[in-house]
């Protein structure tokens, strides 16, 4: 008996091992949650337009289907960059909400600015490397030249693929926020001060 | 005797000369001998290099840390890998280290800046870079503006 359950055991292991190591390599896994949250964005937008949602409601709407998609944590140490390292575990935990934050604004600003533009998505990502993906997407509007929209992804097993920077037109997200974090630790003077000061404004008056 | 005197002071002026120009367009081309410590080597992923070459330097808040000691062309993913050699007396890079290639003055060499991230775990040797910012191309910003005037 004891050794039929250590055989199971060992078949199960090698079984979620293989799993994980096909979920990592396997181009469509990194387009999926992608495609999902977009198809869900223009369901939404079409109820928001139909009267059925308020703009509060849509937003909120936006962010519970878009926060999931990106490696909060990871992100927020992304953009802190070296301060990082001199920044308290409160301070790095109170930054990760701040940026959250931030980022539902931008959301709610890109709403109010929307104007029918498509997000084309491709049927597979290109895998970098085992758990490190990138999606090369198009924002397509009329009489404007399509914005090419690169996703950057990296896959954990408890949480799958999660977004850890967007390149918007060969412009890095996480670098031009990272340049700007520093900027406004240098204003404020210490990280504690970036921190509380971190708005989608200040980002921007930057 | 005075001629001969004079014509040595002038040779060795001449070859001291000769010496210093020499020395400048080592410094300069970043070829000059390197002291023989310890370095690692990473690479980056840019999707354009536009005008990078072997030698560039890699600097770090603008301290040179390691040279770009290969370039290649990855067809999988229409990319460019940079291979940089890092000393070893800068092992504290994180593991999010980004990099990117970047411009001394407006008209100046191409250099790879990198900026150390916040993961507690260190960029150690063999390690990829995937977050870079590639160079600005001119031709490309030109024929952005262009069509973006002529939309309006």
């Amino acid at each position: 008996m004891r050794k039929y359950c250590a055989l199971m055991a060992c078949a199960l292991f090698v079984s979620v091992q293989a799993w994980a190591a096909s979920a990592e390599t396997d181009p469509r896994g990194p387009v999926e949650p992608l495609m999902a949250a977009r198809d869900v964005f223009y369901v939404d937008v079409q109820r928001f337009q139909g009267g059925e949602l308020t703009e509060t409601q849509l937003v909120d709407r936006i962010a519970e289907q878009f926060a999931p998609l990106v490696d909060q944590d990871k992100m927020a140490l992304r953009v802190m960059g070296r301060h990082a390292r001199s920044a308290t575990a409160e301070e790095r935990a109170q930054f990760t909400v701040q940026m959250q934050a931030s980022l539902v604004d931008a959301y709610a600003r890109g709403l109010a600015g929307y104007g029918g533009e498509i997000l084309t998505l491709p049927e597979s990502a290109t895998i970098l490397a085992p758990g490190r993906a990138v999606v090369e997407a198009r924002l397509e509007a009329p009489r404007r030249e399509p914005l090419t929209i690169q996703f950057a992804l990296s896959y954990e097993t408890a949480q799958g693929w999660k977004v850890e920077n967007v390149v918007v037109a060969g412009i890095n997200l996480g670098i031009s926020l990272r340049n700007q974090f520093d900027d406004l630790v240098k204003q404020t003077g210490s990280v504690a001060g970036a921190v509380d000061s971190w708005t989608l404004d200040a980002v921007r008056s930057q | 005797m005075y001629h001969r005197s004079l014509e040595l002071t002038v040779g060795v002026f001449v070859l001291l000369g000769a010496l210093a120009l020499g020395f400048l367009a080592l410094e300069v081309s970043g070829l000059a001998p390197q002291q023989a410590d310890g370095s690692y080597r990473v690479s980056a992923r840019f999707e354009n290099i536009a005008g990078l070459t072997a030698r560039a330097k890699v600097s770090a808040a603008g301290v040179t840390v390691g040279r770009v000691v290969g370039i290649r062309y990855d067809s999988g993913t229409a990319a460019a890998f940079v291979d940089l050699e890092i000393s070893d007396r800068y092992r504290d890079f994180s593991k999010d280290t980004t990099a990117a290639i970047l411009t001394a003055g407006l008209l100046g060499e191409k250099y790879i800046g990198l900026s150390t991230g916040g993961d507690p775990d260190p960029l150690s040797d063999g390690d990829v870079i995937f977050d870079t910012q590639s160079a600005v191309v001119l031709e490309e910003l030109i024929g952005k503006f262009l069509l973006n005037m002529s939309a309006n």
